[in-house]
């Protein structure tokens, strides 16, 4: 039987270092993935995706258990990936070809270029901003989880959201989407 | 003009977390405000552009990387395609790793051949005779020909042609033999050996004398020596060819130099 997130963690502080591959089964791909749209980069997402998980293991004596283990580790990667982008002024194009395979060349084409202007327009929008997004739409978290992995109330999640989408929508109509 | 508190009911909408009451507030208003239902329409397509983009997979080397730096699993040994994907990333993206990666190709480069012209290079023993003059052999069928002599025996077959190009003298040894032979070229203390190009095949030894050049054990071999100073009309360079048991002397004529 699959250890859950808790009993990962705690055979880990127990000294089974080989628990903690549990964790990084279950998370590297929503990891990498939320790095990946505060970044756009798939070379720094990588990078910055495993030094969320160093982070996480050499911290891991700090996470309160009566705290969500991926609430913890999100705001980790969600740390991270906002003082890369505050450091970090240049963006790179994302590269989704991987991802379209199975489709018609022209499916691929319009769906890349939907995805690269959808990946500008987030670009655009201020760090704090782009990180509730992607939080909301793309993991599917609530306010209140959101609220807990950003340390802010769930009102400024709501507030930051609505301006959010809003500019989105506006550089998504200047992008032609 | 859309009203904030109405603004708000559209995005509690889109997230799923309007009450019925709400949501009958916002219908009654949508159905009174085009523009309201301009927005609610735009942040939904808005939103929906948002979750029809697919998750992407990590790169497969990730969780080896990721337990390796904690010492966890097995060591990576192989960063193979972390290291080509890097390389393409700085070509496509980076100037500078892409100066720097044509740079050490080119500086790579240079080496291998700098390797490869030592390896074929043979130094000649006896330097004094040089003149200093460099030489590129071109196509020596526009030289002029002074002499020609074939050379036809059972072992070896060729020809040994005195040249004259622009007043100097060259001798051009092309020959093939069954074994290896021994070739060599003398002029007496009037004719002083300028140096050689190999153009074909190898000789294991090469001895220089300022009238005499023997190349020794040759099976293959194609020379062009040429020999300067000292030159007069009529003089002739012996060529001595062994190949076995048989040695053939013949004269070449160098003419009116």
């Amino acid at each position: 039987m699959e250890l859950n997130d808790h009993d990962a963690v705690k055979e880990c502080l127990r000294g089974n270092k080989q628990a903690f591959e549990v964790i990084v089964d279950r998370y590297q791909k929503p990891i990498y993935n939320l790095i990946l749209r505060m970044v756009r980069d798939p070379e720094d997402a990588a990078d910055l995706t495993q030094t969320v998980f160093v982070r996480a293991y050499e911290k891991l004596k700090t996470f309160d258990p009566r705290q969500k283990f991926f609430s913890w580790l999100y705001r980790i990667a969600i740390n991270t990936s906002l003082n890369f982008v505050n450091q970090r002024k240049h963006t790179v194009r994302m590269d989704h070809a991987a991802s379209y395979e199975d489709m018609t060349a022209h499916d691929q084409y319009e769906k890349a270029e939907r995805a690269e202007k959808l990946g500008e327009a987030l670009m655009r929008l201020r760090p704090e901003y782009r990180a509730i997004v992607i939080l909301r739409h793309f993991h599917d978290l609530s306010y209140w989880e959101i609220g807990k992995i950003l340390d802010v109330p769930e009102k400024t999640v709501k507030s930051r959201l609505f301006s959010a989408r809003q500019l989105l929508r506006t550089f998504l109509v200047r992008l032609g989407l | 003009m859309i009203e904030q508190k109405y603004a708000d009911l559209i995005q509690k909408e889109i997230d799923g977390v309007i009450t019925d009451a709400e949501g009958r507030s916002l219908k009654d208003y949508l159905a009174r405000n085009k523009e309201a239902r301009r927005l609610r329409e735009e942040l939904q397509k808005t939103v929906e552009r948002l979750k029809s983009v697919p998750q992407l997979d990590p790169p497969p080397y990730l969780k080896k990387h990721i337990l390796n730096s904690l010492g966890v699993g097995q060591p990576v040994t192989t960063p193979g395609p972390r290291l080509l994907d890097r390389l393409a990333k700085a070509f496509s993206h980076r100037l500078a790793p892409r100066y720097a990666i044509v740079f050490c190709s080119g500086f790579c480069l240079g080496i291998i051949l700098l390797f490869l012209v030592l390896q074929s290079y043979e130094p000649v023993s006896d330097m004094s005779q040089f003149t200093g003059a460099l030489m590129t052999v071109g196509d020596t069928r526009s030289w002029k020909v002074i002499d020609s002599l074939s050379i036809e025996t059972e072992d070896a077959r060729g020809v040994v042609r005195s040249l004259d190009a622009a007043g100097h003298l060259f001798v051009e040894v092309d020959l093939r033999s069954a074994g290896k032979a021994e070739v060599e070229l003398t002029g007496g203390p009037d004719y002083a050996f300028g140096s050689y190009t190999k153009l074909v095949g190898d000789a294991l030894f090469i001895e220089v004398n300022p009238a005499c050049v023997k190349i020794s054990h040759v099976d293959k071999a194609h020379y062009l020596v040429w020999f300067a100073g000292g030159l007069q009309k009529g003089r002739e360079l012996d060529f001595k060819l062994r190949v076995g048991a048989t040695t053939i002397t013949e004269s070449v004529q160098t003419g009116d130099m």
